[in-house]
């Protein structure tokens, strides 16, 4: 039962320390004394760096910057660091292209493959890779579809992207006909019911471990702000079936929206910690822990159950001196005053 | 769904016993890769322990992973026939584990081996043991709240006895007290008892049993071998039948 192995102690690393999902995971890991915590973000003033102890508040460069992928492994090497947790989209694929480089100073980074993430994040690949295993929205390229053949309204969204950006409801033919093509635009069939999130665990060889479908009540700024976990055994296995069919490793999120026959269907896969992911810790499933025992090399739970619970979220406040900002955070002028 | 849950694991020793090597968070660990459900961190007290609450509010301190539900308890022994036990004042635990370490007679624990003895020597005889080690047992669930009467008969092969002595109205008596007084009953991995038929007999006179692996060291907690040997006999099925409740 226990493993050969393990690492008794580990120093993880969490990208976009300013955003919901990396200070979800720092509440997560900061449980846990064998873990010690090192915060990234490329703002000198993201509230997540001063969670952590003042030696490894860490600012790095864009995600999409050239540099990036050198910078943060020059600092978990500096720092290090066993563990790389990325929480920001445009970090993931950066990244896992360079997971042989990482590997080779000994860190290991919770996240998918470059093969898998591409398949994942591209819309359409993600549409061909699951529409024979569960229901997909019929999906097509919007420069080759012909607008006769659909029910309106319909969804155009960016073949890449998340969230809400770039996607718009279409309500006729006219409407779409007077779009301009994007070769990479596709019109998607539209799901009239309810949306579901479910936060997704599962071990580095992508079992499944926990699915746990959310319902976001309130939505601010693309952040959950409100919300609550249910227990619905097809949702569950539908989010699982779509995790283990694409091989995603560690914490997913799928989103799923019922569609005209009240049957569920998939929205889109985000192959990375969710913004949301305190609801599901609070539910019973401490994604972000098990995940990181589960690269430590301990052995992993072969189901963890949770529980329906409610959360609502407000914003809270750290008290930082000057003199203990990250540097950058202030023109030099007004600390030297 | 099995009579006996092997997702729950009711008897689990930490650092603050002395014998016992895994600290409460390798034990809560170990239990949540196990994928355990309820786990009771439990530890050997006396009259003059004094650890008990620090011990409880590092239990109530603990941050599991998971929805596990973390219990504590404390272990103490049975005393005498009237059912007194070993136990410090003041305790705020979920359950305490009452055990027949010793031989409860009427003057006080006896070792083990000195009651093998009377029983060889004839001055004692193996209905008397019984009736006593019964007889201690029902009065001391009435001494605390949320008694979980640990490896119950454990003290038989240690004084020459075996399950084969405790009778149908011996047991009848331990059954109907435990209900009275709401105790759990725990089938004890490293003792192995109670066995099949006292297991049965439990069953049938409704009283509630828990699995316990009385582990010392971390690598023990939730791991049954005997528990579901025995419980498999009982419910006439092979072991690899009985998997882990509410999976």
């Amino acid at each position: 039962m226990s493993p050969t192995n393990p690492l008794s102690t580990a120093k993880v690393l969490v990208t976009g320390a300013g955003g919901p999902a990396a200070i979800a995971v720092i509440r997560s890991l900061e449980q846990d004394p064998s873990v010690t915590l090192v915060a990234a973000d490329m703002d000198p003033w993201a509230s997540g760096l001063y969670m952590v102890a003042a030696e490894n508040r860490c600012v790095v460069p864009a995600g999409l910057a050239p540099d990036f992928v050198d910078e943060l492994l020059a600092i978990c090497v500096h720092k290090d660091v066993n563990i790389l947790i990325p929480t920001v989209d445009a970090e993931l694929l950066p990244i896992a292209r360079a997971a042989h480089r990482f590997a080779a100073q000994g860190i290991q980074i919770l996240g998918a493959s470059e093969e898998t993430l591409e398949r994942t994040l591209d819309k359409f690949a993600l549409a061909i890779a699951l529409e024979h295993v569960v229901r997909v929205p019929r999906t097509e390229f919007l420069g080759l579809t012909n607008a006769t053949t659909w029910d309106y309204p319909v969804i155009v969204k960016p073949r890449q992207g998340s969230g809400s950006r770039g996607v718009a409801q279409i309500n006729s033919d006219e409407e779409l006909l007077a779009l301009r093509l994007d070769r990479d635009m596709l019109i998607q069939e539209f799901l009239p019911g309810d949306e579901y999130s479910v936060d997704v665990l599962a071990t580095r060889e992508a079992r499944v471990v926990a699915s746990v479908p959310r319902i976001r009540q309130r939505v601010d700024s693309g952040v959950s702000v409100a919300g609550y976990t249910v227990r619905n055994p097809a949702l569950e296995d539908f989010a699982r079936t779509v995790v283990e069919t694409l091989g995603l490793p560690f914490v997913s999120n799928v989103q799923i929206r019922i569609d005209a026959a009240g049957e569920p269907a998939l929205l889109e896969v985000n192959p990375r910690v969710p913004g949301s992911l305190a609801l599901t810790v609070a539910a019973g499933v401490d994604m972000a822990r098990l995940a990181v025992d589960n690269l430590r090399g301990f052995a992993s739970p072969s189901y963890v159950a949770h529980r329906e619970v409610a959360l609502v979220r407000f914003l809270d406040e750290t008290v930082v001196e000057i003199s203990d900002l990250v540097e950058g955070a202030m023109p030099l002028s007004v600390g030297a005053a | 769904m099995s009579t006996v849950r092997f997702d729950q694991d009711y008897h689990v020793h930490s650092t603050y016993s002395d014998d016992a090597q895994s600290t409460l968070e390798e034990n809560l660990r170990e239990a949540e890769w196990a994928g355990l459900r309820t786990i009771c961190m439990v530890d050997h007290v006396r009259r003059a322990t004094t650890y008990v609450p620090d011990m409880v509010a590092a239990v109530r301190a603990l941050r599991p992973m998971t929805g596990i539900e973390i219990l504590c308890g404390v272990e103490t022994k049975i005393m005498n026939r009237a059912g007194d036990l070993d136990l410090p004042a003041l305790l705020s635990v979920d359950h305490v584990l009452i055990a027949d370490h010793q031989y409860p007679s009427d003057d006080g624990p006896l070792a083990p081996s000195v009651v093998r003895s009377a029983l060889a020597a004839g001055t004692l005889s193996a209905r008397e043991a019984i009736e006593c080690i019964v007889d201690a047992s029902v009065a001391a669930m009435s001494r605390v709240e949320r008694p979980v009467m640990a490896h119950p008969f454990s003290l038989l092969p240690k004084i020459g006895l075996d399950e084969s002595f405790v009778t149908a109205r011996h047991l009848q008596h331990f059954a109907q007290a435990a209900r009275r007084h709401g105790a759990l009953v725990e089938v004890n991995e490293k003792w192995n008892c109670p066995g099949p038929r006292l297991v049965s007999e439990l069953l049938r006179a409704e009283v509630h049993l828990v699995a316990g692996s009385d582990a010392h060291h971390c690598e023990s907690v939730g791991n049954y071998q005997r528990v579901r040997e025995t419980i498999a006999a009982v419910e006439h099925r092979p072991p690899s039948e009985l998997v882990l409740t509410g999976r």
